[in-house]
């Protein structure tokens, strides 16, 4: 009864989040990873896959892969459902294995991989797969957006650098309004 | 056209048709010049102001996305450099506000909302309104409503007037310096000619010339102004001589006019003379004109008059032929009927001698009485004809006088009495108080009332009636004997007065008539005619319905 009625409660606040009504980043109108899994989203308006991708693949969804112990529950899940991606349905798959990789279009990183980071960058560095994380000094590892806490606010650092040699095109826009870092820059 | 410029001077008027054009040609370029500046201006805001829209609603985009009003200031606040916009609002894509900007050096900023969330410029008062979508890859975040001051377009426009027309000013001086000097060109010469001729016209002197210059109109003008004072001069000598002649002419002409009215005079007065003469054979004329004019009507009317007398006499002629045809019916008839009395008389004679004879006195006396009633008849028919022939020849005199009708018919009646008695027929007359009087002949009216009441017993049967009435009718006195006989048809009372084909009838009693009686009534009775009224003798009869004979005479 109390999840049934928790679960009722998080379609209220998605709703709200996707027409507006409230700001995604007020913190105490809404969790922090319910705004996290927003942004997820949000994100990729303004990421373009190349033709090479899978992205472009009609046939298959839009994949989004969390990897390590996530703090999500069944947001994404929750938030995703009967949502598109770049016009396409989205499917949500999750590894608490660091080792076992998924073959996915964007991957969050959660920080309990840490210590397997740099092979996870590696394997997903060429393959256009956006890699978004919430943990301080993955940005300058190689982790193209990383989310975090300035004055109570939720906001984002993009690695230029690993962008582009991912091959993924990213707006202009969304790089003004990101914090710009760079490979092993101060954290 | 040309009557606006007939005052001053040539100078003056060169001078204002310099400057005039000057003046006309830069007020309408200017007033292009100043109209395209404007224009731009105009186009310039807009597309400025369009440019640094679509900027920042680009750059609006993630701040909407993100939700992040701070920096969607950042963006507006870029609108800083802009120094006429006023304020800059944006709204998310419901429609409701999410970041705005004001401009503070502008003081006055004017509150306008956003009419309608679609890409569009427009003006409202002194301002002007962009509303700019804010948009990425197709979707739409919101709208950006930038308003704009348009007093800078005014002011940079007002200052350029002012700079226009200081330039004009300036302009008008120097086109004015200009003209006075340039106008003497052609000015100059002109006004020499027009000395050099004033000078001609007050000393007639046609002998002074001006120095053509140069290779131009002007120098034109004086070789045709030496040329025409050649001619002048020329004209000038022919007409003196012309005049001369003229002169003498005239004298010549005086001469012979006075010589041709002389002439003319003599020539008029035997005209004249001859003219009474005429006037005079012209009366002669139209007196015999108007004697044969009057002769001829009097041959008109004389033919008139024989025509008319022709006409009498045919008329005459006419009447005098039935007159005596009426005649010899009339003997014929009249033989006739004096034939039967003395048939009769002989017949009787004949008898008496048979009787005689055979010594039979009874049928003696009866012959006598029927030979003495023959003799009787012929004597009556004789003294019938005897007065209708007097009548006739008009030796009865017609002499008229006041009678007493109820007299008269008194007197008559008793005369015919014993003959109605005979008959035992009844006379009736009413006679009435008052005396009616006649103007009549005595002796005729006599006759004609006796014969109409013989006749009226003649036609009686036995024991009938005959009324005898008297009374006034309008203008006259009628006179009616009625009878209770037997009448006649419509036929026999037409025939009644005609001499011609009158016959006598058989009374009811075999009393015989001459038929002449009723003529001679008629014929005295028409000789009391006055009027229309008197002198008339009327029958109105039925068959076996008795007989009305009624006569008018004039009142006494």
């Amino acid at each position: 009864m109390v999840t049934a009625i928790k679960k009722y409660l998080v379609h209220i606040v998605i709703i709200l989040i996707l027409f507006g009504f409230s700001s995604v980043f007020n913190q105490k109108l809404a969790g922090e990873y319910e705004i996290k899994a927003a942004l997820i989203g949000k994100f990729c308006q303004f990421v373009e896959w190349s033709t090479n991708s899978s992205v472009q693949d009609i046939e298959t969804p839009f994949r989004i892969a969390v990897i390590g112990k996530h703090n999500f529950g069944k947001l994404l899940d929750d938030l995703y459902d009967n949502k598109k991606i770049k016009s396409k349905p989205i499917k949500i798959i999750y590894s608490v294995d660091p080792k076992k990789l998924l073959d996915c279009d964007l991957v969050f990183i959660s920080s309990s991989v840490g210590s397997e980071l740099d092979n996870i960058i590696n394997y997903y560095s060429d393959k256009q797969v956006l890699m978004i994380s919430d943990s301080k000094g993955f940005a300058q590892r190689g982790v193209h957006i990383n989310l975090y806490s300035q004055n109570d606010l939720i906001r984002f650092e993009i690695n230029e650098t690993a962008v582009k040699k991912s091959n993924l095109q990213m707006s202009h826009l969304i790089l003004k309004q990101a914090k710009i870092v760079n490979y092993g820059e101060e954290k | 056209m040309t009557s606006i410029f007939n005052f001053g001077s040539i100078s003056a008027k060169l001078k204002l048709i310099i400057v005039g054009i000057t003046i006309s040609i830069t007020i309408v370029a200017f007033s292009v010049l100043a109209y395209n500046q404007y224009h731009t201006n105009r186009t310039d805001l807009e597309q400025n102001l369009t440019v640094n829209a679509k900027l920042i609603a680009d750059y609006a985009v993630t701040t909407i996305v993100f939700d992040d009003v701070k920096g969607a200031e950042d963006v507006l606040s870029k609108l800083d450099q802009i120094e006429y916009v006023v304020s800059a609002n944006i709204y998310d894509s419901t429609g409701k506000f999410f970041a705005a900007y004001r401009n503070i050096a502008i003081q006055t900023s004017p509150k306008f909302k956003i009419i309608n969330f679609v890409d569009s410029l427009y003006y409202e008062n002194d301002y002007i309104n962009i509303v700019q979508n804010i948009s990425y890859d197709n979707n739409n975040y919101g709208y950006l409503f930038i308003t704009a001051t348009t007093s800078q377009l005014k002011h940079k426009l007002k200052n350029y007037i002012i700079f226009l027309i200081i330039l004009l000013v300036i302009l008008i001086v120097i086109s004015y310096i200009l003209a006075n000097v340039l106008q003497k060109i052609i000015s100059k010469p002109i006004k020499f000619l027009t000395q050099i001729a004033e000078e001609i016209s007050q000393s007639n002197n046609y002998s002074l010339r001006v120095k053509p210059q140069g290779t131009n109109e002007i120098f034109s003008l004086y070789k045709e102004f030496n040329n025409m004072l050649d001619k002048i001069n020329i004209h000038q000598t022919e007409r003196d001589i012309a005049n001369k002649n003229l002169q003498k002419l005239n004298s010549e002409l005086d001469e012979i006019v006075k010589n041709k009215t002389n002439e003319l005079r003599n020539a008029l007065a035997i005209l004249e003379a001859e003219n009474i003469e005429r006037k005079k054979a012209q009366e002669t004329l139209s007196q015999v004109n108007e004697d044969l004019r009057i002769s001829q009507q009097t041959m008109y009317d004389d033919a008139l008059l024989l025509q008319e007398l022709n006409n009498k006499l045919i008329e005459s002629e006419e009447e005098l032929k039935q007159l005596n045809e009426m005649k010899n019916k009339f003997f014929s008839i009249i033989a006739h009927d004096l034939k039967n009395p003395l048939t009769v008389i002989l017949g009787s004679v004949d008898l008496l001698q048979i009787y005689y004879n055979k010594n039979n006195p009874e049928k003696i006396e009866f012959q006598i009485q029927r030979l003495k009633e023959g003799v009787l008849f012929f004597r009556s028919l004789l003294s019938n004809l005897l007065e209708w022939a007097r009548a006739q020849s008009g030796s009865i005199s017609f002499k008229p006088e006041k009678l007493s009708i109820p007299a008269m018919i008194n007197y008559n009646i008793q005369s015919v009495k014993a003959m109605a008695d005979s008959k035992k027929i009844l006379l009736n007359y009413l006679e009435i108080e008052n005396e009616i009087y006649v103007f009549a002949d005595e002796n005729m009216i006599n006759t004609v009332i006796r014969n109409l009441l013989t006749n009226a017993i003649k036609f009686t049967n036995e024991n009938g009636e005959i009324s005898v009435n008297v009374y006034h009718e309008k203008n006259c006195v009628s006179i009616e004997v009625k009878d209770s006989g037997i009448g006649m048809s419509q036929e026999d009372v037409e025939k009644l007065f005609r001499i011609d084909v009158n016959a006598s009838t058989i009374g009811k009693s075999k009393e015989k008539g001459t038929g002449l009686g009723l003529i001679i009534c008629k014929d005295f009775v028409t000789k009391h005619k006055n009027d229309e009224h008197t002198g008339n003798l009327t029958v109105s009869s039925e068959l076996n319905n008795g007989s009305t004979f009624k006569f008018t005479l004039p009142i006494g």
